[in-house]
């Protein structure tokens, strides 16, 4: 991405209409369905930890738990999704909090990555300007391997942060107004001094698990994220203006949508992110009459991605169709008319 | 010609529940106005960050939530309360009289700062 451009114009989004008050009551919060969520996430982070870090179990078990561990640990980045939304909870103060954890877990500096991903709402999937953008065609499939361990991801967030804490990057000046770089320094430099601590107590205690629990475990439980995260757009068209293209629903397990935070509805959460994650099963079944069929696995979604990626190497401008119940350009963004 | 003692009849009270939001249109301008637990409040109907419709978005609390990225303002000040909104936007002075909500664009509060 060419990030010395100017922005530009923002796209007029095709959005499927929805009943005033149906939408109305889709967008209530609670603290209740946040707290439940990241209570499991919080449960399975400390009930497998414990395994992990206890001496009771055989050596095996220990590492079964560290795996488990490790997984659960991936999923902070839904949350740290969900709380730059701001609709996981209804408590502001709640919500700014999780949001912070979220973000030192995911290692993105959380203030300048809300900025970012308004971006990719902006802009999802326009090349050149979307800053989330996943293997842009043609792709580089060995991305495919390295991004299922967020190999690459992390260590591009970290270096981000630590750049954030001198000043703002390249980045940062193109999607974040000058009047919150101060703020992104700071909170930059707030994350580092967690990540620093956790190395000084690594060094002070004479213990690896510091390093294990933080460090190690966002590669090793990276995959199941990845699984289901990196279908959302990729292999899809570019460049248009209708996230019905653009984006995937996927139906998944009762286990992967607790774990992903709903996140499968995709398409719905990109068209009206104002929804909680907690009302897009309700959000699917209001708009899924003018949508294209939701992919019925994550598989599904896999079986189509991969073969389109490898296509779009040597074929850059093929992407995959996706039928529409209603004609595109006939009905542009009605928030914005 | 719309002055400062002029009021426009824009809406009733019964088109408005507590925590809700319309739009209206005087003068070429879209507004929003609000009704919350505090009253009747108006603000600039279209957001400050990007284009989007602020009568589609979330009120609680005082604060309408866009809906596009989820920026915030509070809506008796119209100050900025939350990224990625960062100016504020503009209010305008409302009057209940009976039924009526009524509104004066030309009494244009300046926004406040962020």
């Amino acid at each position: 991405m060419d990030v010395t451009q100017e922005r530009p114009p923002e796209p007029l989004w095709y959005r499927v209409q929805i009943e005033r008050n149906a939408f109305k009551t889709l967008q209530r919060r609670t603290n209740r369905h946040g707290l439940v969520f990241f209570g499991v996430y919080l449960l399975g982070l400390a009930v497998f930890g414990f395994l992990t870090v206890s001496g009771t179990l055989p050596v095996w078990a220990r590492v079964v738990s560290f795996f488990l561990f490790a997984t659960v640990f991936g999923f902070c980045e839904p949350i740290l999704h969900e709380t730059h939304h701001r609709t996981p909870f209804r408590s502001t103060w709640l919500n700014e909090s999780v949001h912070y954890v979220a973000g030192v877990l995911t290692f993105k500096e959380p203030i300048r990555d809300r900025w970012l991903h308004a971006a990719h709402h902006t802009y999802t999937s326009y090349p050149d300007i979307d800053p989330e953008i996943f293997l842009e065609p043609p792709p580089q499939m060995r991305y495919l391997f390295v991004d299922f361990f967020r190999l690459r991801y992390v260590l591009l967030w970290v270096m981000a942060t630590i750049r954030n804490a001198i000043g703002p990057d390249a980045l940062t000046r193109r999607f974040v107004p000058p009047v919150e770089y101060r703020k992104v320094k700071w909170s930059a430099r707030a994350c580092l001094t967690v990540y620093v601590a956790t190395i000084g107590c690594a060094i002070g205690f004479h213990t690896w698990w510091p390093i294990l629990l933080l460090f190690v475990a966002r590669f090793v439980g990276a995959p199941l994220h990845s699984y289901l995260s990196m279908p959302q757009h990729a292999g899809l068209a570019m460049g248009v203006s209708d996230w019905r293209l653009n984006t995937r629903t996927i139906l998944m397990s009762p286990l992967n949508r607790l774990l992903f935070w709903n996140m499968g509805f995709h398409l719905e959460h990109h068209m009206n992110p104002i929804v909680p994650f907690h009302a897009l099963p309700q959000l699917h079944t209001a708009m899924k009459r003018d949508c294209p069929p939701a992919y019925r696995s994550t598989w599904a979604a896999w079986s189509e991605m991969v073969p389109a990626l490898w296509r779009q190497r040597r074929e850059p401008t093929y992407l995959v169709p996706r039928p529409l119940t209603s004609p595109i350009d006939t009905v542009k963004d009605p928030s914005t008319s | 010609m719309t002055t400062l003692e002029q009021w426009v009849r824009v809406a009733s009270t019964d088109d408005l529940e507590e925590d809700d939001v319309i739009e209206i249109v005087v003068d070429n301008l879209t507004l929003a106005l609000y009704r919350t637990r505090d009253g009747y409040f108006a603000t600039d109907g279209i957001c400050t960050h990007e284009h989007a419709r602020l009568c589609e978005g979330f009120v609680f609390d005082n604060v309408i939530e866009c809906p596009k990225h989820q920026g915030r303002f509070d809506v008796r000040s119209g100050k900025a309360r939350g990224a990625p909104a960062h100016i504020s936007l503009r209010t305008y002075p409302v009057r209940v009289t009976g039924t009526d909500l009524e509104i004066s664009i030309e009494a244009k509060w300046p926004a406040s700062e962020p």
